[in-house]
């Protein structure tokens, strides 16, 4: 029951997502897709994931989409205008293959039993246990992206005057 | 397992097929975002029936989600930078940013 809410979640998202890249204006897009990911945070607290699920909600639509939509409405160049033409040929094209492959992988996996909802503890044990070194990258990787983007949108000393 | 996985999967197509698709750069990095969130469902369900176990499927997704932040903050700043140039966001057009 809660894996066909879960699926029937994420679909919904899906087509939320695939409404997104059929609007001209960036603002709608962006919208729909902070519906996506919230249907998709649906999803993940139907097969008992609420942290997960949390995440999803607090992190990605209501941190990144956010940021996102404010820097669309207060930019004047955010036109929704250009696409490229053919894009569906093109896509369809460059895309078969690799869709193709991944869904032969996915029907060659077994299928397993649905699982309790763990206590957050234990992924906190994880993550500073054996997964140390591997959140220690992430950390690194979003300082250097900090930099990185202080360094993008550094101005130069004639610009300040 | 396998629809939500299919599901994930198509996620990361939708997302292949907004780069190629729209030269926009907030709607690549829209894309992106999509595709992190995939991955992000993809871990889950794993975890959820796999063998690997539910707390490891939502410590990937807080992984996901600290590659998501650092890929959006790049991106926005990029786009920014653009912008401040008076230029168009248009990726077919850029490929230069110091000027």
């Amino acid at each position: 029951m809660n894996a066909l809410l879960a699926t029937t979640l994420a679909l919904a998202g899906l087509g939320f997502g695939g409404l997104a890249f059929t609007r001209s204006s960036v603002v709608h897009a962006a919208t729909l897709v902070m519906a996506a990911l919230l249907l998709l945070a649906g999803a993940m607290l139907a097969l008992s994931a609420g942290l997960a699920a949390a995440l999803m909600i607090l992190v990605h639509a209501g941190a990144i989409v956010a940021v996102l939509l404010f820097i669309a409405l207060t930019t004047p160049a955010a036109s929704g205008r250009n696409s490229r033409p053919l894009a569906l040929v093109r896509a369809a094209l460059l895309l078969s293959p690799l869709a193709a492959l991944m869904v032969l992988g996915v029907a060659a996996l077994p299928a397993g039993l649905p699982q309790a909802a763990p206590p957050v503890a234990a992924v906190g044990q994880l993550l500073f246990g054996p997964w140390a070194v591997g959140v220690e990258l992430a950390s690194l990787l979003l300082l250097v992206a900090l930099i990185g983007a202080r360094q993008l949108l550094r101005r130069d000393p004639e610009d300040r005057r | 397992m396998t629809a939500l996985l299919l599901i994930a999967l198509a996620f990361q197509l939708l997302a292949l097929f907004a780069m190629v698709a729209r030269s926009s750069l907030l709607f690549q990095l829209l894309g992106l975002e999509l595709a992190m969130a995939g991955a992000a469902l993809a871990f889950v369900a794993a975890g959820a029936f796999g063998p690997a176990g539910l707390e490891a499927g939502q410590a990937m997704v807080l992984v996901v989600l600290a590659i998501a932040t650092a890929e959006a903050g790049l991106g926005f700043a990029l786009y920014l930078a653009v912008t401040r140039r008076g230029k168009d966001d248009d990726t077919d057009k850029l490929d230069r940013l110091n000027d």
